[in-house]
């Protein structure tokens, strides 16, 4: 072999094994990010992005900008996220889209004094937090957060094969389909929770100064210059929490910091959560995250605020308002669902249901668990329950009754439902059962304005009452 | 530095290009930097070890050598003496010494209470000790003359692909390399790489794979079914191979890229139909240095050669038990492979009597799969006792073997929750065809290497990618895992 062909060879097997490897990586790569609301927005037409932890995700509603201020909005978050990565958000936000507003939730200023201990933080951050695109300041803050985090192996631990290799396990399509920057978001990173946990209300008030991790006020002052080299409005905010007495302090000296920097800080730490008339009984889904009704009166406190602030956005000025409008529809779509959802009275259930022509409801059955009530219920709707193993498609506007097995691609790319028939007929979500009722019969919820399966329900003859199951991405994610 | 980690991928690679780079006369400098580098990665004052091993046997050389000349045959003995003497009273005092001192207390019913010495054992002792007192005896025995450049043979004793786990070089082989310099080859990088990914795919796939499995039963084994024990113990018999032969292929590798040949340390011993084909070949390099430094010289020296030979045989297993740790159980393992190879010595000539009165071919293929299989069993066997932390844990693992095994465990949908989980267990079991039909072919004198190279491009490539991708894809690294270090680290 000649010099030539040997240079030639080795160079070319080298660059299409580094290809390979970037490819196998990046098809390994959990590419389900906490950004996708930022990254699968047009570009340029965010005017807000509302930076921090799964605070930021639980307890604030960005659809609801776009309706009472006109500014359309996202959540840019992550968990347990400490202020370095915050930096590197808000520096990955500005880069892909150009907002004219940054608000940056301060609970990131708490590390070393919040109730999640710094290495746990460390811990969440350094398994969560890293999933923004490939770039410069992806690797800026793997390097970052190997100074000042706690023990972390940066180049073993945040490289995408290292990292991710072990995937090989759960290969499904979504790893080949899902795209961040296509795949929309239409709650723009809100992750909305009903569940209620009643909390204690924190009574702390102090006027003492506590001064936060070296670490978090010099990427605090990094944030502030960045806004101002880029032009940007940044505004602090404190989204509610069950907070102790250290964090008060920390929010006196931030409150100092903000009016020395001429920033603005809505703070919902001490006196004034009292505005938002939170109930600590009913808002709160644990001592770290508001439920949505918490949320709500929190983003619609800002948003009055931001309405002062802000008063000329105009939705004709957005390029996008199309399709921001039409994530809201959703957004009130998911809020009716839920009323839906928490129906547990199967007549009642049933009459939500056929009232609304968007919904259809799959419907498996067998002939024990068929009692009056449902078979009443199922032949008002001109469904035959006597079939010896029943499987019917419902809407409002008729039924389809077959005795044929249901096999939908429920979910399109993101897994599939379908009904295995045994003993006892069981709803498979990704080729898990999706309820844990044996008896009675089962039924999947799908909705066509939202375009993807609602919920399973199985009716529990022995209580007279539904049993539900959540289609949550948390669910899909746990069946996986 | 592991070569199991993202460190190595960098520091070989630029080590490499710059090697070549650089002009030859400085070349051996550069490696011998970069190998105590290398070394120093791990706990950078124990390079003073590895130093003082250098300066007292490259010195004692020197010394042997003039006073050869000198004619002063009986001072020679002695300063050999003297060498080997203070390199071993340094492994004595970090390896053994407070396996001694716990011994002594408990002889003497904590009578006799001497102080311990709480250093961390330094890596790789064992390896660099031996070499270098090869290095001394050859010169005494006038196999080699005395080096008198003092980084040739500091690069002999420290060269960073074998220094932390082998193979024990000897100064016959590598020290002429080291002296007379190296150039690029293609086919060595080609050589080198491949075997270095062949390596990899040991370790990463099959050895730290196993290793879950393994850990898990051995930690937990007072509640383990005997069949889980038995399963456990025959796949440390594998991972331990393939963990231990792994390094010695990406040493080889390594070593072969920069153009140095380092002797073959493991060739399909499990292939082997006796306990003397075993030992010639696992862990080549140490069977060899017993062989060369205390068999043959204990053979030669008595008078009855058969009764010799049993001696030499039971030194030689006790002082290798000795040598892999300070500990009852790695001397217990030499013993039973000495017990083996003294059985299989003394029953030679029975058996080839009973054979020949049973009618029994003794080429023929069953029998030579029977004594494969007995081989592997009874290596198999002695494992139990390197693999345990103790004799308690040993025996006790010995013992649940001989009276709670029942087979049908295995089968009870226990064994996918005891590390491996079925998709694990599939890849281990796979890469564990490959490894044996690897093996196979090598125990076969096949050449595996010019068989691959001579196909054509398509295919070659597919193979390598093939290779790299599955320890990349299909490894055991990363954050999900602690990167395992090799076995053969702690001697």
């Amino acid at each position: 072999m000649s010099k030539f062909k040997k240079v030639f060879g080795s160079v070319a097997f080298f660059l299409i094994t580094m290809a390979l490897v970037y490819g196998a990586a990046n098809l390994l790569r959990d590419r389900e990010t906490t950004l996708s609301g930022l990254y699968s927005e047009e570009k340029g037409s965010v005017d807000m992005v509302i930076v921090g932890s799964s605070h930021v995700n639980n307890g604030s509603i960005p659809n609801i900008y776009w309706e009472e201020n006109n500014i359309s909005a996202v959540n840019v978050y992550s968990w347990a996220q400490p202020a370095w990565t915050a930096y590197h958000y808000i520096r990955e936000a500005l880069d892909e889209q150009d907002p004219d507003i940054v608000l940056l939730d301060l609970y990131c200023m708490t590390y070393g004094n919040s109730y999640i201990m710094p290495e746990e933080i460390d811990r969440i951050n350094y398994e969560n937090s890293f999933n923004i695109d490939i770039n410069l300041n992806y690797l800026e803050l793997i390097h970052t957060s190997e100074e000042v985090g706690l023990d972390l192996r940066p180049y073993e631990d945040f490289l995408n094969l290292p990292r991710y290799h072990t995937r090989w396990k759960d290969l499904d399509w979504k790893m080949l389909t899902y795209d961040p920057h296509n795949d929309r978001d239409f709650l723009k990173g809100y992750g909305l929770i009903y569940q209620a946990q009643p909390q204690e209300q924190p009574m702390f008030e102090t006027d003492e100064r506590m001064v936060p991790y070296e670490f978090c006020v010099e990427y605090l002052d990094r944030i502030v210059d960045l806004c101002e080299k880029k032009g940007v409005d940044l505004i602090f905010t404190m989204i509610p929490y069950i907070y102790n007495e250290t964090e008060v302090k920390i929010d006196n000296w931030l409150t100092d910091y903000a009016q020395e920097h001429g920033i603005p800080y809505i703070s919902y730490i001490g006196a004034a959560a009292s505005e938002l008339c939170l109930d600590y009984e009913t808002d709160f889904s644990d001592n770290g995250h508001l439920n949505f009704y918490g949320a709500q009166k929190v983003t619609m406190h800002l948003s009055g605020v931001l309405g002062e602030m802000y008063p000329d956005y105009r939705k004709e000025d957005n390029p996008c308002a199309a399709q921001f409008d039409e994530d809201y529809q959703k957004y009130l779509r998911v809020l009716e669902a839920n009323e839906i959802m928490a129906e547990n009275d199967l007549g009642r259930y049933l009459d939500h249901v056929f009232a609304d022509e968007n919904y259809t409801l799959y419907l498996v059955n067998d002939e024990s668990s068929v009692t009056d009530a449902l078979q009443e219920a199922l032949e008002q709707n001109g469904v035959s329950a006597d079939a010896e193993r029943m499987c019917a498609v419902l809407n409002s506007a008729g039924s389809v009754v077959g005795q044929e097995e249901v096999e939908a691609q429920l979910f399109g790319r993101a897994g599939s439902v379908r009904f295995e028939y045994g003993e006892n007929v069981q709803v498979i979500l990704n080729d898990y059962p999706a309820i844990s009722i044996d008896s009675g019969f089962k039924a999947v919820l799908c909705d066509s304005i939202l375009q993807r399966p609602l919920e399973t329900i199985a009716y529990d003859a022995a209580q007279g009452t539904i049993v539900h199951k959540e289609f949550s991405s948390d669910i899909i994610d746990l069946f996986k | 530095m592991l070569f199991n980690s993202v460190d190595f991928l960098l520091f070989f690679p630029v080590v490499t290009i710059l090697f070549f780079a650089i002009p030859k006369r400085v070349r051996n400098i550069f490696l011998l930097a970069c190998s105590l580098y290398f070394y120093m990665c791990w706990k950078a004052k124990y390079i003073l070890l590895i130093a003082f091993s250098i300066l007292v046997t490259y010195l004692s050389a020197l010394v042997m050598e003039w006073l050869e000349k000198q004619g002063r045959q009986r001072l020679r003995g002695l300063i050999l003496a003297g060498t080997i003497v203070s390199n071993l009273a340094v492994l004595f005092l970090f390896k053994y010494y407070n396996f001694f001192v716990e011994n002594v207390a408990a002889l003497t019913q904590n009578r006799l209470l001497l102080p311990l010495f709480n250093f961390a054992l330094p890596v790789g002792i064992s390896f660099y000790t031996f070499q270098a007192l090869s290095y001394a005896i050859d010169v005494y025995r006038h196999d080699i003359p005395a080096e008198k450049n003092l980084i040739t043979y500091a690069l002999f004793v420290s060269f960073y692909p074998q220094l932390v786990a082998g193979p024990i070089e000897r100064s016959t082989n590598l020290m002429p390399q080291i002296k007379a310099g190296t150039r690029f080859d293609f086919e060595n990088m080609r050589a080198g790489l491949l075997l270095m990914g062949w390596g990899m795919f040991q370790k990463l796939v099959i050895a730290d794979r196993l290793a879950l499995f393994v850990d898990e039963i051995y930690n937990n084994y007072a509640g383990m079914d005997g069949s889980f024990l038995i399963l456990a113990t025959v796949l440390f018999a594998l991972q331990i191979y393939c963990d231990f032969g792994s390094y010695s292929n990406i040493a080889r590798g390594a070593a072969a890229v920069m153009g140095y040949r380092l002797m073959i340390n493991f060739n399909a011993p499990y292939f082997s139909r006796t306990f003397a084909e075993y030992w010639s070949r696992w862990h080549i390099s140490l069977s060899t240095w017993f062989q060369d430094y205390i068999f043959e010289p204990v053979v030669w020296k008595m008078r009855n050669k058969a009764a010799a030979a049993y001696v030499g045989v039971l030194l030689v297993f006790f002082i290798s038990g000795f040598w892999h740790g300070a500990s009852w159980t790695y001397v217990i393992w030499g013993c039973l492979h000495a017990l083996f190879r003294v059985l299989e010595m003394a029953l030679r000539r029975p058996k080839k009597k009973l054979y020949k009165k049973l009618g029994i071919n003794a080429k023929s293929r069953w029998l030579q799969v029977l004594e494969t299989v007995w081989v592997f069993l009874c290596v198999c066997f002695t494992f139990i006792f390197f693999r345990s932390e103790s004799l308690e844990q040993a025996f006790g693992v010995v013992g649940r073997i001989a009276t709670q095994t029942h087979f049908s465990a295995l089968f009870s949908g226990e064994f996918f929750s005891l590390g491996l989980d079925e998709k694990d267990f599939t890849v281990a079991l796979i890469a564990l065809i490959v490894l044996v039909v690897a093996d196979w072919l090598v125990y076969h004198k096949k050449d595996i290497y010019h068989w691959v190279v001579a196909k054509p491009l398509a295919a070659r490539w597919a193979l390598y990618w093939l290779l790299i991708f599955s320890s990349v894809i299909f490894g055991v690294y990363g954050p999900s895992y602690d990167a395992a270090p090799f076995i053969y680290f702690q001697f």
